[in-house]
């Protein structure tokens, strides 16, 4: 099999895993006669047209699997067409991309082959192939296999700018369900293996960037997946309501000290089992998750906050922020001149960076209509919770007309959704 | 501002970059001149060339200029920064903007900035937005094609670009750290930038036909965005606002957008459609049925970057190999250093006692002080360094040991005394009968004076002796030496066995049922066990004669498992000839090595018994115990930790068997 036809196996393989940032590792750059570097920020440097950024050449190693996940196309009793690079094609091909500017770096993951601590040394060698043999200084996150051995899992830190292990669903039930081969408790010890060394790798205050020079003479990288660890949960699979997957998240952030929880829509799969719903993928679903997690870690909230007991699941019409507020009416409406920054932060349709300008200006100049705009704050969400010096509004919406107002927009305007679940700004 | 000046304005004519600007304004606003008078108007580059202006690298508009200013001209940092990256910007009106809002910064609104819903700061907030984001879109959508001039060692890289705005200055220092090892250059039609490993250098703009058309990469890399695309998300709008059209003439994979979205709806439908395709097999070598990994690499791995000892790392490395091939293949030579899993067998708790079989049945190997047993990392902790430390360890993991040691030389009362010291109340010892007692040969070296002295003039120089040139009261003496050093633990209750392993020669006779009636007078109360190595005492009939002979003298037939096929192979037939006492011992089945006498010993007991092997002995043995006192497993195959591994593993295995036959879990509590 030629290496084109692998690639296109390959990739086709890895793109159900909704990850490609490459972001939040220190800054680094390649040394004399190297090449790569990471600045912290992460460069998108194509995008498909499902509109998902193409940072990190994704692929996986094989997509021979000895599990048989449901939900996975790769689960060993399905038909899909199978390959498998060898490490060194996959180190050819980072390399070759790199020198031309289409990728950040590589992102590699793998089906479970012979047994896991096979599969993660086979992962490891290419980013420690990368890293020694050719001095490459750009990034790579590799997915960790959860019960690969922990010196394997360390090993693969000190190469890595990033590790992740996917929970995949956020019940053992749904595991049972679907992934029959998984266990949630071995993926959460496995999680604390990464979070203790990463912590450890801080406290030591080991080196904080390593130059390429040091990692060709042979001494890996000493600070531990300075890009911290992630996460993957697929949504739509099975019944769990967003108030569980929420709920995961927030004790994933907290228990495990995770940088990011990406949560991918269960997308129909060639050849998928019976079990699982033939349906498009809940993509808007996908995004208020995105902005309910953006407004856990950034505005304030708790997981608890973004939903009801009498409804677990978000407003599918309308951004988690607005429901919120939709639900606290007594909280509004909230001066822009005097409220605190917490109090700021909860107005729909002010974003985290809106605020810090407003905090900023209201030091020299009191706020009016005609400034709202160039705070880049969104109107039509913001200005029935807000007051103004000539601005307030004259009663608290009528709840059913400004979540229709609002949702008829956003329903056709699913590109407005996706970027708010990019940038984070709601 | 007088009404004439602003009439008559002035017109400044500067070099259109950050730093001509500079100079201008800085000069203006000494001279006081206020911005509504200034006619901002820059030079083309052909202008410049004619007014003898170089094209020099300024690369980022570096602040560091900026560090010196004039005592009476300070201006905020923020502000140098905010105009370095709006100078990039292709608006006509940033010049003048820049200069208004520098004039009202330095004309008493020092926090101007901060304002960011003034106008004008709003204005310069939109366009230095603009220029970072065509910088940042320049980092990703430049895509470099390889091109290779006959002289060329490594190839060139060049890449066409347009930027949205006159980034090329400012982001070139992106690339010359990203590709310092490469040659490179970007081409645009405002600026060209050139990197030959060290330096950045600069050039005028140029056209599209100066640039390299094709890469034989870029139809792999078009074949990587077509199969990462996922055709049940199709997004376009998100797709375009990220990479807009205008730069999709310099993108390889551009050229694919418009089918993969026309075809998207399509596949999907048909995706779901389709009936499932048989799957296909994994390959019986990803299965871990095949060939193993390399573990010699493997452990290099391990110790080169997780932190192990080079020892660890084997044992590790042949660990995870074994883990398969014992069970699936029946491989059981892991190779030099391991067992199969040391990790289990340092951190499980195993009972020492089977209290499950009312603690008749004890488990151990021959020899706690293996030279391969005692390497780092193998069996016991690194801090066990010496003899009293190990044993002490060896016998919180495990209750029976059989000393060997004991063949070799004499022990003595001192000796037995710190064994029995060292070991807890119920933890056994089997005594290896020394070399004489058994009919072997002795070395003369390590025999005592008293026996040495005995000898034949002329067998005092001899490398070894044989008992039967001894005077028959000095072999009686031996024995009599021998038992009366094993006192200590006769007294505490921790002495098994002696162990009478007799040698190949040792063939049923007359004669050799006198010499174990005579053993068994010497013994007087202490137990013996019998081992033989030569087939004919189990052959046919005289099976049965062998173990009637060793029950009239009470002495216990030594179960054997050992390579078969040989005439020194005993058949592993279960003979139980002591009330008091049954002895397995296992010396693996290493067959190719196993009659090889010039091989180094633990070469010929390299063998891991696998589970299963080990589980054929567990209904026997629980028989045994079910019925008699008492069970010794001896492993004998002293490899590394193989016998120690495969001894704490059949610990398992009998708790197990022993709880199904109690009836349960409870039922093995209850004793």
């Amino acid at each position: 099999m030629d290496i084109d036809e692998k690639l296109s196996i390959l990739a086709d393989a890895a793109k159900y895993d909704a990850s490609c940032a490459s972001s939040g590792s220190r800054g680094r750059r390649a040394g004399p006669g190297g090449i790569g570097s990471t600045d912290g920020i992460g460069i998108c440097h194509s995008y498909t047209p499902d509109g998902r950024c193409v940072s990190l050449l994704k692929l996986l190693l094989t997509n021979y699997c000895i599990y048989d996940c449901a939900y996975c196309i790769n689960r060993r009793s399905s038909g899909v067409r199978r390959a498998r690079f060898t490490p060194d094609d996959v180190v050819w091909l980072t390399l070759e991309f790199y020198r031309r500017n289409y990728i950040e770096g590589l992102f590699l993951s793998s089906g479970i082959i012979r047994d896991s601590d096979y599969t993660m040394e086979q992962l490891t060698a290419v980013a420690r192939t990368l890293r020694t043999t050719h001095g490459f200084g750009g990034y790579i996150h590799l997915k960790t296999i959860p019960n690969a051995a922990p010196e394997l899992i360390r090993e693969a830190g000190k190469w890595a700018d990033r590790l992740s292990i996917n929970v995949e669903l956020p019940r053992q039930a749904d595991l049972d369900a679907l992934a029959p081969d998984k266990d949630l408790t071995q993926i959460r010890r496995a999680m604390g293996v990464i979070r203790d060394e990463i912590a450890e790798a801080r406290a030591d205050s080991r080196p904080s960037a390593f130059t390429v020079r040091q990692v060709r003479q042979g001494a890996p990288q000493s600070a531990f997946a300075p890009a911290g660890q992630a996460t993957q949960m697929i949504v739509g699979a099975t019944d769990a309501p967003d108030a569980v997957i929420l709920a995961t998240a927030a004790a994933l952030y907290r228990g495990q000290k995770l940088r990011r929880v990406y949560f991918s829509a269960f997308s129909p799969i060639p050849d998928a089992a019976s079990t699982l719903p033939v349906i498009a993928p809940p993509l808007v679903r996908e995004h208020r998750l995105y902005q309910a997690d953006w407004l856990m870690r950034f505005y304030g909230f708790d997981a608890l906050e973004l939903t009801t007991s009498d409804v677990p699941n978000l407003d599918l019409a309308i951004d988690p922020k607005l429901a919120w507020a939709l639900r606290n009416r007594g909280r509004f409406p909230v001066d822009l001149n005097g409220a605190d920054k917490a109090e700021l932060l909860r107005i729909p349709g002010v974003g985290v960076r809106s605020v810090e300008r407003i905090l900023t200006v209201r030091r020299w100049r009191r706020l009016r209509m005609e400034d709202l705009s160039r705070l880049r704050i969104s109107l039509d969400r913001a200005l029935p919770f807000i007051v103004v010096d000539d601005h307030s509004p004259r009663s608290l919406p009528d709840v059913l007309d400004l979540r229709s107002r609002i949702a008829d927009r956003s329903q056709l305007d699913m590109f407005a959704i996706t970027r708010s679940a990019y940038n984070g700004e709601l | 501002v007088t009404a004439a000046e602003r009439i008559v304005g002035r017109t400044v004519r500067f070099e259109s970059t950050f730093a001509g600007w500079r100079a201008e304004a800085r000069r203006l606003l000494l001279e006081g001149v206020h911005p509504e008078t200034v006619s901002w108007e820059p030079l083309d580059d052909a202008q410049q060339a004619i007014a003898g202006l170089e094209l020099v690298a300024r690369p980022t508009a570096s602040t560091r200029q900026h560090d010196v200013e004039p005592e009476d001209l300070r201006v905020p940092r923020a502000f140098l920064r905010l105009a370095s990256a709006v100078a990039c910007h292709r608006s006509p009106t940033r010049w003048a903007t820049l200069y208004r809002v520098l004039w009202r910064v330095t004309g008493g609104e020092s926090h101007l900035l901060d304002v960011v819903t003034d106008p004008d700061v709003h204005a310069l907030g939109t366009m230095e937005r603009a220029v970072r984001r065509a910088s940042h879109k320049m980092k990703a959508f430049v895509r470099f094609r390889a091109t290779r001039a006959a002289s060329d060692v490594e190839p060139a890289y060049v890449a066409w670009f347009e930027p949205a705005q006159r980034v090329v200055e400012r982001t070139a220092p992106f690339f010359a750290e990203r590709f310092s090892g490469m040659r490179w250059s970007i081409l645009t039609p405002d600026r060209c930038v050139h990197w030959d490993r060290e330096s950045l250098r600069f050039t005028a703009g140029v056209s599209r036909s100066s640039a390299p058309t094709d890469d034989d990469l870029e139809a792999l890399w078009r074949t990587y965005y077509a199969h990462i695309f996922n055709p049940a998300r199709l997004n376009l709008e998100a797709m375009r606002a990220e990479m807009p059209k205008q730069y999709w003439t310099l993108l390889p994979e551009a050229r694919l957008i418009h089918d993969l979205s026309r075809d998207a709806p399509r596949r999907v439908t048909r995706m779901l459609a389709e009936t499932l395709r048989p799957p296909q097999a994994v390959p019986a070598e990803l299965e871990g049925r095949g060939p193993s990994a390399d573990p010699a690499a493997f452990a290099r791995t391990l110790h080169a970057g997780a932190g192990l000892t080079r020892r660890e790392a084997e044992i590790k490395a042949l660990a995870i190999r074994d883990g398969r091939a014992t069970t699936v293949d029946r491989v059981h030579d892991p190779g030099a250093f391991a067992a199969r899993d040391r990790e289990r067998a340092i951190t499980t708790e195993r009972p020492r006692g089977l209290a499950t079989l009312g603690g008749r049945v004890q488990i151990g190997v021959a020899g706690w002080t293996d030279p391969s047993l005692t390497e780092p990392g193998v069996f016991y902790p690194n801090d066990a360094t010496t003899p009293e430390e190990r044993l002490r360890y060896y016998a919180s993991r495990l209750s029976l040991v059989e000393v060997d040691a004991t063949y070799y030389a004499l022990p003595t009362r001192t000796m037995v005394a710190h064994w029995a010291q060292r070991t807890p109340a119920d933890f056994v010892f089997d005594i290896k009968a020394h070399a004489l007692m058994t009919g072997h040969g002795a070395e003369t070296s390590r025999l005592p004076p008293w026996i040495v002295n005995a000898l034949p003039e002329r067998l005092r120089k001899a490398a070894r002796v044989f008992p039967g040139v001894l005077p028959a009261e000095i072999v009686d003496e031996l024995w009599r030496r021998f038992l009366d050093a094993l006192d200590p633990l006769t007294k505490a209750g921790k002495l098994g066995a002696v162990l009478l392993q007799f040698p190949p020669w040792f063939k049923p006779s007359r004669e050799s049922a006198t010499t174990l009636r005579d053993a068994r007078r010497r013994l007087g109360d202490t137990l013996g066990a019998v081992e033989f190595r030569h087939r004919d005492w189990l052959a046919g009939r005289i099976a049965d004669r062998t173990l009637a002979l060793l029950t009239e003298l009470g002495l216990a037939y030594v179960i054997v498992d050992a390579p078969q096929g040989m005439v020194s192979s005993m058949p592993p037939t279960i003979g139980v000839t002591s009330p008091r006492l049954a002895v397995v011992r296992l010396h693996g089945r290493r067959a190719e090595t196993w009659e090889r006498r010039n091989d180094i010993v633990s070469e010929r007991y390299r063998y891991l018994y696998d589970d299963e092997q080990l589980r054929a002995w567990t209904l026997p043995i629980i028989d045994i115990a079910t019925q008699h006192q008492g069970v010794h497993v001896l492993f004998n195959n002293n490899h590394a930790n193989y016998a120690t591994t495969n001894a704490l593993e059949m610990g398992e295995l009998l708790e197990e068997g022993g709880l199904a036959r109690a009836g349960g879990p409870d039922a093995g509590r209850a004793e």
